[in-house]
């Protein structure tokens, strides 16, 4: 394929040689040979250079056998001329066989040629379609469909992808500053449907060669390829071959493509099954407590004057209960929705860890009851500079927790202490622990463990924790154990 | 405690300012039975009329007002009178409450509320009518103090306070009840204003040594309550 120039001297000098060898063999045998038949050496090295180096060299052989056997072994030797004139039949003979021999035996080598040709470009497409089908995304179609056309055109490449009805060039990182590339005729090839650059009949003066990546009923882009020189340009079964290539490429695209809608087509049905569930469980949430309000006042307005006085009471603080957790539902609600959407606004100043922790207690005052609680600020701390309410909140959901999953009368301790890089909040509970298999859900929001169905709750607190420890550039660990309940461990640093 | 009614002789006059008409209705109906008279006013516009013009007792003010920020609103009432003023806000406002607390309003409420909240609060900010200053002595559960003689005591102990200490439970003890705002605590004790070098924190380390003294259970006080972001308010018996 690739017939350099110094290649092909070097093949006219090869048969130089072969001639130059037959000569010496025929020096050493002459005495014993008619000079006819010392013809058969010359012939075999037209042979030789025909089969090995094609026809040009062939005919040079012939031409400079004729010569040399001249001047060596007809009489009178080592002169260019010929005493007996039947020799120059024997001359012309050696000529004509030594030209037709070429000619055969070139054309046998041509055909051979091709023959390898096609098999390797067979074996080409055989390995492009091969890795193309094992790949499941569009980066790596790309990477392998650069990989293999520059191995033939030996040349940088560039892809046009056409995404949602505009041309992008795809970038990757080794190829990203291609500027030897004109998007404009690209736009061309997507809209004629028809290949442009060098060696075509649109703009042929260009640099590159663009291809359009064409399926079935649609241009999906355009592989565009540089052209080194222009003697290179377009050997025909060059081209074929990268016709057959930027079709398989175009083909590999469009599977992808497919593949990803299929993708997301089942992840919106996904989701929409989740945000189904959901909502069906918050409107569940949402109503429960609103059926016990509606219901109390109702039954008020409507015979209130002939319930019994215990009844009414015991009515309405149902009903309060109710409204409370109401209240707290919509708070948490809107809470991870801040979150999610990153408009927490922390308010930080310096603050007090114990004073954290003693508000943080009296949010949830009520619930704990009479369970024991003992406090433990450990030594100096610094103070953290944080937003105390919203600390106060994220330690509240903590200590809530452990008020819900823990027996009614289970100590919680809470304990602070000076950690490496801030203080540390640890809050600890003796009861039933987490599951290993919920552990790692367990900050993902509406989640709710096994031991939750009778608890009230949307699966929140532990979702706006995180969120709102994280704005302050804190952690939360938790470790837990079924045997000896679960600890929760802050850390606020120093200065946010 | 006795209604503030009762004590004072006469009907006090509640402007109640809320766009929403169930939260006025609800106020209305609720507060009269305690003997507060209650005038309604739906946006700042017509709030700060009625203010003006009928000058009430105490102004409870909604800050999420359609027509005027309620800061706003607070600042221009505190240019022309002295009226108390309860703020009604979301939890959402936590900055516009401590803004409208320095702004000159006494006290707040978060939404939603009970009726007791709002009624001590009423007391606390109404107190302001009763002079403090001419009663000599405090108390309340263990906690005593003597103002002609400066002298604290827990549970008929002495405490010794250092003059800071005793100033800053002085001020919480004649706002008993109501919020202070740090910016106004500084401003009392130590006349600087919240941009001064470590006065935040000066703050903090005389409250939490004032706790060591007069609380029993220094981490769980029950006397000086700290609120989140805000400031201190000392416990009232309610």
């Amino acid at each position: 394929m690739m017939r350099l120039p110094i290649k092909k001297t070097s093949h006219y000098l090869l048969s130089m040689g072969v001639v130059f060898l037959m000569s010496c063999v025929g020096l050493m045998i002459h005495k014993h040979f008619e000079p006819t038949n010392l013809v058969m050496l010359y012939l075999l090295a037209v042979v030789i250079s025909a089969s090995l180096w094609g026809r040009g060299p062939a005919i040079a052989t012939s031409l400079i056998s004729v010569l040399v056997f001249d001047v060596l072994f007809i009489p009178p030797r080592f002169k260019f001329s010929v005493a007996d004139t039947q020799y120059i039949l024997t001359f012309i003979g050696l000529f004509v066989v030594g030209v037709m021999i070429s000619e055969l035996a070139s054309k046998l080598r041509e055909r051979a040629l091709e023959a390898s040709r096609r098999e390797a470009q067979t074996a080409i497409l055989y390995r492009l379609s091969r890795d193309l089908t094992t790949t499941l995304n569009l980066t790596d179609v790309l990477d392998i469909i650069r990989a293999h056309v520059e191995k033939v055109t030996g040349s940088k490449v560039k892809i046009y992808l056409q995404q949602a009805g505009a041309l992008k060039q795809w970038v990757s990182g080794a190829w990203a500053s291609l500027e030897e590339f004109d998007e404009s005729i690209a736009r061309w090839v997507v809209e004629n449907v028809s290949p442009a650059g060098a060696g075509t009949s649109h703009i042929p003066s260009a640099n590159a060669c663009y291809l359009p990546l064409k399926t079935g009923n649609q241009t999906v882009g355009v592989l565009s390829y540089r052209i080194r020189e222009l003697r290179d340009v377009m050997e025909r079964d060059e081209s074929v071959l990268l016709d057959a290539l930027a079709n398989q490429c175009a083909l590999a695209i469009e599977r992808i493509r497919l593949l990803e809608e299929n993708r997301n087509m089942e992840l919106l049905r996904e989701r929409d099954k989740l945000y189904t569930v959901l909502l069906n469980s918050i409107s569940h949430d949402l109503r429960t407590p609103l059926v016990a309000i509606t219901g109390t006042l109702s039954s008020l307005m409507e015979d209130g004057e002939h319930l019994e006085r215990t009844t009414v009471r015991e009515l309405i603080e149902t009903a309060f209960e109710e409204s409370l957790r109401l209240n707290n539902i919509v708070g948490d609600l809107l809470d991870i929705t801040r979150i999610e959407a990153g408009a927490l606004r922390a308010t930080l100043q310096p603050c007090d860890v114990r004073d954290i922790i003693s508000v943080s207690l009296d949010h949830v005052r009520e619930k704990m009851g009479t369970r024991p609680v003992q406090v433990d600020i450990v030594g100096e701390i610094p103070e953290v500079v944080c937003d105390m309410s919203l600390i106060v909140k994220a330690l509240a959901y903590v200590l809530d927790n452990a008020i819900k999953y823990s027996p009614a009368d289970a100590p919680i301790s809470v304990t602070a202490r000076a950690a490496e890089t801030g203080v540390n909040i640890i809050i600890r509970d003796y009861g039933k622990g987490i599951p290993t298999a919920e552990m790692e859900h367990i900050f993902r929001k509406f989640f709710r463990g096994e031991h939750s169905y009778n608890v009230p709750g949307l699966g929140l607190g532990l979702s706006i924790c995180k969120g709102i420890i994280e704005v302050h550039k804190g952690t939360i660990r938790i470790e837990s154990d079924r045997e000896q309940g679960t600890t929760v461990t802050i850390t606020l640093p120093e200065t946010s | 405690m006795t209604l503030m009614a009762n004590e004072t002789e006469k009907e006090l006059r509640v402007l109640v300012v809320d766009d929403e008409k169930s939260i006025r209705r609800f106020l209305k109906a609720s507060l009269s039975p305690y003997g507060y008279n209650i005038t309604e006013a739906s946006n700042a516009r017509e709030a700060l009329m009625l203010a003006f013009a009928s000058h009430p007792d105490v102004i409870i003010l909604d800050l999420g007002l359609p027509d005027m920020d309620g800061v706003d609103v607070t600042r221009r009432l505190r240019e022309k009178m002295k009226t108390p003023i309860i703020i009604l806000s979301i939890r959402e406002h936590e900055n516009d409450k401590v803004a409208a607390l320095d702004a000159g309003a006494d006290d707040y409420l978060t939404k939603p509320f009970s009726m007791g909240e709002l009624l001590a609060r009423l007391r606390a900010v109404m107190r302001r009518f009763v002079p403090t200053d001419d009663e000599p002595y405090f108390k309340t559960r263990d906690l005593c103090v003597d103002f002609s003689r400066r002298a604290v005591s827990v549970k008929g102990e002495p405490i010794h306070l250092t003059p800071t200490e005793y100033d800053i439970l002085k001020l919480l003890v004649q706002n008993e009840g109501k919020v202070l705002t740090h910016r106004q605590m500084i401003k009392k004790i130590w006349d600087k204003d919240e941009s001064s070098e470590g006065i935040y924190h000066l703050l903090r380390v005389t409250i939490s040594n004032l706790r060591n003294k007069i609380e029993s259970d220094p981490g769980r006080p029950v006397y000086i309550q700290t609120e989140p972001g805000i400031g201190y308010r000392l416990h009232s018996d309610l």
